[in-house]
């Protein structure tokens, strides 16, 4: 759902506008970060920089309908950058492994499984084909919707989706064929 | 629910987990940290912030001028607390220990915020006349300072080192011996062996005391008796070395302090150290005592499901 006037709130410095703002686009920027490939602890922190930085250039949004594309943008940054510098930190070991042991004990009951086991096939894919399965497996959007998001053509959403698909299936079988590193370890 | 490794999630599934909402105290964290970070000042064109930014030098010269005549004025502050809807932090005191269970805690210390990360903890030493020092004694937190004016200090301690904040928003970390300092706004200083340096904007920075040091400071004045020992044992486990070391630590721990502050912990670690050393059984008994002990963590369905690999759970 798309209000009508928030944009203009924003950018005229509107306190509750921007409450508004981050009220409506926290949770979404936060499950895209999530599913991405980051613990819940960065997904937290790269909503918080996404949201940031969209406040910071609210003036390169062109309109409403077009700031869930113009979030997603910032997002896959935010998130490719937060994943490289995981990569560095664990490459020089310490602090890390403990974080990550934190996040694995933090999540949500209910689909506690099959959500880290989605998560951590989603993230040993590359990022074109984890984000088109996030967009329109995991959230359900149309081609053509995933099309603007991800800025391409629907052609290309169709093809990449079926490649996508089966690099998650072969990922999924053969982590669960592999019995020295389980599914939704660390 | 049972999860079925043979089978790829179906169409329905992935949906549910799309569809879930998230936890309501994680979004109204998000919101409030936005919020906090939000530019003050409407965003102009260049050539306007160019003359504004002039203009504002000049006045801020004349401000500074007279406040340095008089008495510093005072500064009206928004208190960080009551944005928070379903997760408000506590306000910490001194002596107080912030410690996050399986998800992340708020604290405000006078009107600082601290937002410590799950299984972390973070001991107020001081919270009085503006000064804040903090001890980080394990996991990572992160901190959004407010402005301090000119007789307020925070300073938190990790380790050996010190960080004293001269701007912002930072987080720290530590595995019991180094520590890393990120700084994502604003700018701290930090002391470790006697060295200062300063950490700015964007940037992150390890700090380690010298080989020499590690060994005869391992236990920090004021810590709760055994932790260098649980402290020592999840650096060796972190750095993926030594677990046979690790794990006569972690039983000195809990033979020496059974009702100790970190027997969770040690129970915990020391279930996982020996499932990565393939002592099943002996996991699987220590899983049983952590679950007789500590019926109410999450922890145990972590538990569950690493035993679900080797086997039965108990």
């Amino acid at each position: 759902m798309i209000e009508r006037g928030l944009l203009e709130a924003c950018r005229a410095g509107s306190d509750s506008g921007w409450r508004r703002f981050f009220d409506a686009h926290g949770s979404q920027i936060y499950k895209w970060a999530l599913f991405l490939g980051l613990s819940s602890f960065q997904a937290e922190e790269a909503a918080q920089d996404v949201l940031a930085i969209a406040a910071r250039r609210i003036h390169s949004c062109p309109n409403e309908e077009a700031i869930s594309s113009w979030l997603y943008q910032i997002t896959r940054r935010v998130v490719a950058n937060a994943r490289r510098n995981a990569w560095w930190r664990r490459l020089w070991k310490r602090v890390d492994s403990i974080e990550d042991q934190a996040a694995l004990a933090h999540h949500a009951p209910g689909d506690l499984d099959l959500e880290l086991a989605v998560r951590s096939c989603l993230r040993l894919l590359s990022a074109r084909h984890a984000e088109i399965l996030v967009l329109m497996d995991v959230e359900g959007r149309s081609r053509e919707e995933t099309a603007q998001l991800l800025r391409l053509p629907p052609g290309t959403v169709a093809s990449r989706l079926r490649v996508a698909r089966e690099a998650f299936r072969t990922q999924w079988l053969g982590s669960a064929t592999d019995a020295s590193s389980p599914i939704g370890q660390p | 629910m049972m999860l079925d490794l043979h089978r790829p999630p179906n169409e329905e599934e992935l949906r549910r987990l799309g569809s879930g909402a998230i936890d309501p105290g994680t979004a109204a964290r998000i919101t409030h940290h936005s919020m906090q970070r939000l530019p003050r000042g409407s965003p102009v064109p260049w050539a306007q912030t160019i003359a504004l930014a002039s203009a504002s030098l000049c006045a801020g010269l004349l401000v500074s001028f007279l406040a340095l005549r008089s008495d510093p004025p005072s500064r009206e502050v928004t208190p960080l607390a009551p944005a928070l809807a379903s997760s408000s932090p506590t306000t910490a005191t001194a002596g107080m220990v912030i410690a996050a269970g399986e998800e992340s805690r708020d604290a405000t210390i006078l009107r600082h915020l601290v937002q410590v990360a799950p299984h972390a903890s973070v001991r107020v030493e001081r919270a009085a006349a503006g000064q804040v020092e903090l001890s980080v004694l394990k996991g990572s937190s992160r901190f959004a300072v407010e402005h301090l004016r000119e007789h307020e200090g925070f300073r938190v301690r990790v380790g050996t080192v010190l960080i004293e904040v001269v701007g912002t928003r930072f987080d720290v970390a530590t595995d019991g011996i180094c520590s890393v300092v990120g700084v994502s706004e604003g700018r701290v200083r930090v002391t470790s062996g006697g060295v200062r340096e300063a950490v700015s904007q964007g940037e992150r920075k390890t700090f380690c005391p010298p080989e020499s040091v590690r060994h005869g400071l391992s236990a920090h004045p004021g810590d709760e008796p055994g932790t260098e020992l649980v402290r020592e044992a999840l650096v060796l486990i972190s750095a993926g070395k030594e677990l046979e070391e690790a794990a006569t630590l972690l039983e000195r721990y809990r033979s020496e302090h059974r009702e100790g502050v970190f027997a969770e912990d040690a129970l915990f670690h020391l279930c996982i150290l020996e499932l990565r050393r393939a002592n099943a059984a002996r996991a699987r008994e220590l899983a049983a005592e952590f679950r007789r002990r500590f019926p109410n963590t999450t922890r145990n369905e972590t538990l569950d499901k690493l035993l679900k690999h080797v086997g039965s759970t108990p």
